[in-house]
């Protein structure tokens, strides 16, 4: 994402949020919160948790923006720290919810699922993974990320990106299948 | 469960896109409030040292008129004062590599 010609730049929001301006960083985060908010709502259970991620975010962002060099563009430096972000929240709030009944799992993945409940079904499945396979799989399944961009955005090799997100489709198999914990 | 049932599973979910509009309605103004919170909170480290500078400005003047009265206390010939007692013969004996 880029400024339309009428708008300031990114670089000059920046430049004017380092130099005071809040209102600058206020038209960043518009430009920005709807992608990130995007990428946020993957990992949150609810509008509170999403809300407490989405501020955390971009607190981050503005505490860090000195440290931004403009070597890569803005909305992928954010995108990293929205990454972590949700990982961290994924390794802080790990918590185990009920089992769903295999029937359920079963109806899902059948050719009449909803995407609604496929939705749902498959948040419940992530919630048994751990927190470096969900996040693996949110980026690369259903961020459609490719494995370059999955590695820019985690911080991880290529090759381990393909590892991880083998296991973690194993291992998010297995869950579907027992219809419990691993 | 297989591959493709997997891949089936996922492209129903991608299409459910969870709906973030109502965090992200006055998420901007929110953040800003807590900015501001967050500084009036804490304030800058900077603020805060300024107003240690009278303390500091004493500290100086109380320093100076120590040494001051320090040295009218003094001999006049304070090289000669300091070095009195001290025995120089060990530090000769070292330059001269003896």
């Amino acid at each position: 994402m880029s400024a339309p010609d009428h708008e300031p730049s990114d670089e000059r929001l920046i430049q004017s949020t380092l130099a005071g301006d809040d209102e600058a960083f206020a038209a960043l985060v518009r430009r920005y919160k709807g992608r990130l908010l995007g990428i946020a709502g993957r990992f949150a259970r609810n509008d509170h948790d999403l809300d407490d991620i989405a501020q955390e975010i971009f607190l981050k962002a503005y505490r860090n923006l000195a440290k931004y060099r403009g070597d890569a563009p803005f909305e992928h430096w954010v995108s990293r720290i929205a990454v972590r972000t949700c990982y961290d929240f994924l390794r802080k709030t790990r918590r185990h919810q009920g089992d769903v009944p295999l029937e359920e799992i079963e109806i899902a993945v059948e050719d009449n699922v909803g995407a609604r409940r496929a939705g749902e079904v498959l948040q419940w499945a992530l919630a048994k993974l751990g927190p470096e396979e969900r996040l693996v799989i949110t980026l690369m399944e259903l961020e459609e990320r490719s494995v370059r961009e999955t590695a820019a955005l985690t911080g991880w090799s290529e090759a381990n990106v393909k590892v991880r997100a083998y296991r973690a489709r194993q291992a998010l198999k297995k869950v579907l299948e027992t219809g419990h914990e691993r | 469960m297989n591959d493709e049932q997997l891949n089936e599973l996922f492209k129903a979910a991608r299409t459910a896109a969870p709906d973030t509009s109502r965090v992200g309605f006055g998420l901007e103004t929110r953040l800003l409030a807590r900015l501001r919170a967050e500084r009036a909170q804490a304030g800058p480290w900077h603020a805060f040292a300024w107003k240690l500078v009278p303390v500091f400005a004493a500290i100086v003047v109380a320093l100076g008129v120590w040494n001051f009265a320090g040295l009218r206390s003094e001999p006049s010939d304070l090289n000669a004062a300091i070095t009195a007692d001290v025995d120089e013969s060990p530090v000769a004996g070292y330059l001269a590599g003896d």
